[in-house]
């Protein structure tokens, strides 16, 4: 029972998304060390760390509450004269910065236990957001997006780390000093088909929407090892593969009911909450339990990103570093602090595409305090994380020569409208000649600030 | 408690994350109706320098691909040498043969260099080339079309040495009166950092260096040219902190040629580009540093590959 019990939470299992795990560490004690717990992970938070740490996690009840306060800011250059292409000035939304995205806040359970004996472990963590589940927050990467947000977006940041967090992992102590753990991360997305019946062309607010949609899943395997190889020694291993949550379809679009005519196809293919295949190797100096120090490496493979309408984005993979330490400051009472540093992906955005991303430095702080209530042996946690975006100042290219077009395999900033040698009546030929682009991130845009992470959390160990 | 370069770094990069954002200027110039895809710039160019032509008075950016043979404890790779400089032009009028003189101030705001022997990195940090003396050159244009011929005199930058002759021999040691602590950081000559290709420091150097580049290309209308360049480099090691970095090096012509590269960037007179980012008027080497990629990009500049078959 309890077998099949396992085996059908590891097919629902996991999850792994750009979220603020990913960011800041799960859990109060991570983002207190900057999320350097590969080595040295020891409770339900494990799962997403290192899911071997699982087997040093007594049987835990943790419940918390985390938030990000985000001041990241991204400032449009001024656009010089003679470049708006016609219309330019009747856009849904005028061309605007953006500044202080919306934070996001969320609640964190999460559980193990040991299974048949203290060798064999089980854990499961959520992480709700208090907006809601399954947000949707997509945007254009190039020149596409004047007709909707007209501003830019932080490409990984931001809105995209307001997503939920659903893990389970299995882990077993292999031999006294050395344990493994694996888990399964899944991702519930979406096929839609939404048939729309158009009675008349010209009054397009009286249609008839039918919807077909089928729920599918993206799963994802994780893996990690600890190894013990003497008292004041830890070294962690772990892998994630690369997970998204995709969603595509079509509508059948009829207009007027002439089949005659066909039925026109409109593609869907949107992909959110993209998270990189990740290795991480850490090492740890445990000075009997009242000191330790880690140092954490994660390679994230980004050069497979794709964007938010499934595009390639011509990323780098990238390596950070992350340094962290625990020391006894009373009795039962420990501090903590860490410091990271975590590169960009993103190249020089100096063509037609405006990801935005920055480079990341954090500082890590928090305590922990164990506590007996009611004959409970509690912990209580806090931590706190402030990572500055540094500043990074984006150019678009002048170029001499021709502008390209805007069609699909264009890289370089694109002229929307093609020259014309002689007026029509629609535009003037002189309206049309030089570069007309719309892109929001015309001529250029600076992007910097910070993200301030905060975290309680507290652990009932039963 | 001694202050480390990394903490520095890490409290610069807070200070710098947190101070107030400002967009900045744009580095397109206006355009008018009448104006054509990219050249915009034809009918805004300034000749008030006299001569016709070009008006080249102003901000530019050079870029200089130096391509040397470096033979080191018996191994030999083609070196590239890839440095960025800031260029104030004056005209001088009219000379009697109808050449257009130059006056040039040259600030050298970034060098890179391909992998030396072994994989081997050098790396030039910001604060050395900041350290650096600005020199001053001259060039004349010449021709009567809207492409002029564009001559440049030798122009000489010595690194950690004070100034002297260039024709001398360079100093061999420390000892010599001529060798001074350019980048001031308590070691003599310049210290450059030398990295396997993992990107771990080896060890670092102090070394002294002279080089000389002459210029001979053409200059467009849009502000843009470019042409051969002759470029010598002389070093000497000083020291450094790992035996294997301490072998002198041979440097010799490359059977590739050398380059260059230029282009008016302070938004002025027609200029393609306006990288005065914070619209002070000057276009500082920070600034420059900050737009190598929209230079490179905007100059069509494809870095050479080192060739081995040009170094036998």
């Amino acid at each position: 029972m309890g077998l099949r019990m396992l085996l059908v939470i590891l097919v629902l299992a996991g999850s792994a998304r750009a979220n603020l795990f990913d960011v800041f560490g799960a859990g109060a004690r991570s983002q207190a060390m900057v999320g350097a717990l590969g080595a040295i992970t020891a409770d339900p938070m494990a799962i997403y760390h290192n899911p071997a740490g699982l087997t040093d996690a007594p049987p835990t009840l943790q419940l918390g509450l985390l938030g990000a306060y985000n001041r990241g800011s991204i400032l449009l250059v001024p656009r010089p004269k003679g470049y708006d292409p016609p219309d330019y000035g009747e856009r849904l939304r005028q061309r605007a910065d953006t500044v202080d995205p919306p934070g996001t806040a969320g609640i964190l359970l999460g559980f193990s236990t040991q299974l048949f004996s203290e060798d064999l472990a089980l854990g499961v963590m959520l992480l709700v957001p208090l907006d809601g589940f399954a947000s949707i927050n997509g945007h254009f990467g190039d020149e596409t997006e004047q007709y909707f947000s007209n501003r830019l977006h932080f490409e990984l940041l931001g809105d995209a780390l307001d997503s939920e967090v659903i893990s389970f992992a299995l882990a077993y102590r292999l031999r006294r000093w050395l344990s493994m753990g694996i888990g399964m991360s899944v991702l519930v997305g979406a096929h839609a088909t939404a048939p729309v019946y158009v009675p008349n062309a010209t009054e397009l607010t009286d249609v008839d929407i039918e919807a077909r949609v089928q729920t599918r899943t993206a799963r994802a395997f994780t893996a990690g090892i600890i190894a013990r190889p003497a008292e004041w020694l830890r070294i962690g291993v772990a892998f994630q593969d690369e997970i998204a949550l995709r969603i595509d379809g079509e509508s059948e679009l009829q207009i007027r009911g002439d089949e005659e005519a066909g039925v026109v196809n409109q593609r869907l293919d949107l992909v959110t909450s993209w998270s990189p295949v990740r290795l991480t190797g850490s090492v740890a100096y445990v000075d009997d339990e009242s000191f330790t120090v880690a140092l954490e490496g994660t390679w994230r493979g980004w050069s497979r990103y794709v964007d938010n309408h499934n595009q390639p984005a011509d990323f780098e993979d990238t390596v950070e570093g992350k340094l962290a330490a625990e020391w006894e400051v009373a009795e039962r009472t420990f501090a903590r602090a860490g410091v990271s540093f975590s590169p960009s992906p993103v190249p020089p955005q100096t063509g037609r595409t405006n990801y935005v991303d920055n480079d990341r430095v954090g500082l890590g702080f928090g305590a922990g305090r164990n506590l007996k209530v009611w004959d409970l042996d509690l912990t209580l946690d806090v931590g706190l994380q402030v990572q500055a975006l540094l500043k990074n100042e984006v150019r678009k290219t002048r170029r001499s020569g021709t502008w390209p077009g805007c069609d699909t395999a264009t890289r370089n900033l694109c002229d929307e409208t093609p020259d014309q040698t002689e007026d029509t009546t629609l535009l003037r030929a002189a309206d049309t000649q030089g570069l007309q682009t719309g892109n929001p991130g015309f001529p250029g845009y600076v992007s910097g600030g910070y993200l301030v992470a905060a975290s309680i959390d507290l652990k009932w160990r039963f | 408690m001694r202050l480390h370069p990394r903490n520095l770094l890490i409290g610069l990069g807070f200070l710098t994350a947190c101070s107030a954002l400002e967009a900045g200027h744009s580095h397109f110039p206006d355009q008018d109706g009448g104006a054509q895809d990219g050249g915009a710039d034809r009918g805004a160019i300034d000749t008030d320098g006299g001569g016709g032509g070009v008006a080249m008075g102003g901000q530019w950016a050079l870029f200089v691909e130096g391509r040397q043979c470096l033979t080191v404890i018996g191994a030999v790779v083609e070196n590239v040498i890839w440095n960025w400089s800031r260029v104030e032009v004056v005209e001088e009028g009219v000379t009697g043969g109808g050449a257009r003189l130059l006056r040039q101030h040259v600030q050298l705001c970034s060098s890179e260099l391909s992998p030396l022997v072994g994989g081997l990195l050098s790396r030039v940090p910001d604060r050395v080339v900041d350290s650096l003396r600005v020199e001053d050159g001259s060039a004349f244009l010449v021709g009567e079309g809207e492409t002029q011929a564009y001559l440049g005199d030798e122009v000489a930058t010595l690194w950690g040495m004070s100034d002297f002759d260039v024709s001398l021999p360079m100093p061999v040691d420390a000892a010599d009166g001529r060798v001074i602590d350019q980048d001031a950081d308590g070691k003599p000559g310049v210290t450059l950092q030398t990295t396997n290709r993992l990107g771990e420091t080896v060890c670092e150097v102090e070394l002294i260096q002279r080089t000389r580049v002459r210029l001979d290309g053409r200059i467009e209308p849009n502000g843009m040219g470019g042409g051969g360049a002759w470029v010598q480099v002389d070093q000497r090691v000083l020291d450094a902190t790992n035996p294997i970095c301490r072998a002198n090096s041979t440097l010799t012509q490359s059977a590739n040629p050398s380059r260059f590269m230029m282009v008016r960037m302070d938004g002025q007179g027609g200029a393609p580009l306006n990288l005065d980012l914070d619209g002070d008027g000057i276009v500082t080497c920070r600034e420059v540093r900050t737009s190598i990629p929209v230079l490179e990009e905007a100059l069509q500049i494809e870095r050479a590959t080192p060739d081995p078959a040009a170094c036998p």
